[in-house]
């Protein structure tokens, strides 16, 4: 059994990931974010933490929320041009991402951040 | 106040003070990936009225109507903290240093060119703190020499809405 059929029999699922271009500025120092395109990718999305949570600050309550996704497909946390994951509706940011080889073939590990205020 | 206008001003005058191209000088806290050294951050970082106080001036209304036959202006000074963070490749050469970049763009700020520039968007230059030099670490293992420049700059604040006035007044009396 190889990893890919791993994470094809615990996969939870088949997710939409928006990637952006390099981004570019407008001549003042000002980014101007690059072209965006989606493609989908089979992972197997679990908690990484303690799941949903609530962090309450001065500014308001937000979330603190981490999931590991396990994937064949390369997930890119580019400062400033992170991957975005469609998860349970909600938008998450790749910051993270390992490279496994071996195991019958290549995958990977990466992180994401919830960007939405439970 | 036109932050725009502002903000081009200023980046404009580190800009071409520093030698740098535009993408190599970015504004701060804009979620990007740092460029490749050597490149600066600016960040505009307090803004007060300088012990000043604001002020209401009246004037006539360009095309009066009822009920706002004048304009009244809310005016006031400012004072803003300018923050230019320099960072540069370990093997710069001398001239290319933080520090050295830093004073070019300093020094040049008394040039009557780039004055005039600034002085066009409203924005005059006040005073300059020390550049202080930095030390940063990299990727884990390369040191980065960075360094900061500190500046006052003097700008007006200025908002206005309509109103009206009193235009006779009438006493009534009974005489005896």
């Amino acid at each position: 059994m190889t990893v890919h059929t791993t994470i094809n029999r615990l996969a939870t699922g088949t997710y939409t990931v928006t990637r952006y271009a390099a981004a570019s500025d407008d001549g003042f120092g000002r980014k101007v974010a690059g072209a965006t395109s989606t493609f989908s990718i089979v992972a197997c999305v679990q908690p990484d933490n303690k799941g949903l949570s609530n962090v309450v600050g001065p500014e308001g309550q937000t979330g603190a929320d981490i999931a590991s996704v396990w994937t064949m497909t390369e997930l890119r946390p580019t400062p400033g041009s992170q991957d975005e994951i469609t998860f349970r509706g909600e938008q998450w940011k790749v910051f993270a991402c390992e490279l496994w080889e071996g195991l019958g073939g290549t995958s990977y590990r990466g992180w994401a951040a919830r960007q939405k205020v439970p | 106040m036109n932050w725009t206008t502002v903000k081009d001003a200023l980046h404009a005058w580190v800009r071409t003070a520093s030698g740098l191209s535009a993408n190599k000088v970015m504004w701060g806290a804009q979620n990007i990936g740092r460029g490749d050294s050597p490149f600066i951050s600016l960040r505009l970082l307090t803004l007060g009225n300088g012990g000043a106080q604001d002020w209401v001036d009246i004037e006539d209304a360009e095309v009066p109507e009822a009920g706002a036959e004048v304009t009244r202006i809310a005016r006031g000074q400012r004072t803003m903290t300018f923050t230019v963070t320099c960072f540069a490749a370990a093997n710069a050469a001398d001239a290319s240093e933080p520090h050295a970049l830093l004073e070019g763009v300093r020094i040049r700020a008394t040039l009557p060119s780039y004055r005039t520039a600034l002085r066009a968007a409203s924005v005059g230059i006040g005073s300059f703190e020390d550049i202080t030099v930095l030390d940063g670490i990299i990727n884990t293992v390369t040191f980065e020499p960075r360094a900061v420049l500190t500046c006052r700059l003097h700008l007006t604040s200025e908002i206005s809405e309509t109103g009206t006035f009193i235009e006779s007044a009438e006493l009534e009396g009974t005489y005896t």
